[in-house]
């Protein structure tokens, strides 16, 4: 969680358990510092509008990594038994933060024109 | 629907394991969000 915070990026976890289930889970993994959301009522709403719903009622393994301001920068649907893998995750954000940085100079050059799309990256 | 790299995250407000409420658009602004969504809990992450 370190290397998230010196890179200033949030982690948020989000499953269709409820919240004395997710504290539950926390506490038996020894504590979790990033926030676990409950995606449970109406259940799995945000699964759903980020179009990782499975028909089971949970939601897919995945990631979404967003600049600052709110624009998908990555999208990571996994499969359901692997976990994700960190280094991949870390070389995203920085790309995302260097895109950042990048569209910073545009927007006080062009004072407040640039749009965050304009130099939109083509994903993977 | 599916999302695709380069749209607007949907805005969301769920109730956190932390007590809190946590309102996606609270958390941008300062820098990169990485939201994981995860199948269930009690099962390997």
């Amino acid at each position: 969680m370190a290397k998230f915070e010196k890179l200033n990026a949030q982690v948020l976890g989000i499953s269709v358990d409820h919240v004395p289930c997710l504290k539950a889970w926390a506490k038996s993994l020894g504590g979790i510092s990033f926030p676990l959301l409950s995606d449970f009522g109406p259940l799995a709403a945000v699964a759903k509008k980020y179009g990782v719903k499975r028909k089971e009622g949970f939601s897919e393994r995945a990631i979404f990594v967003l600049d600052k301001f709110g624009i998908i920068r990555y999208i990571d649907i996994h499969n359901i038994k692997d976990r994700p893998k960190n280094k991949i995750l870390f070389e995203e954000l920085k790309k995302v933060i260097m895109l950042e940085s990048e569209l910073e100079k545009v927007a006080t050059k062009g004072k407040g024109k640039a749009k965050p799309e304009a130099k939109k990256k083509a994903g993977k | 629907m599916k999302l695709k790299v380069g749209q607007k995250a949907p805005n969301f407000t769920l109730p956190s394991h932390l007590d809190t409420k946590v309102t996606l658009s609270k958390c941008l602004g300062k820098g990169p969000v990485v939201i994981a969504f995860f199948p269930l809990a009690w099962t390997p992450v």
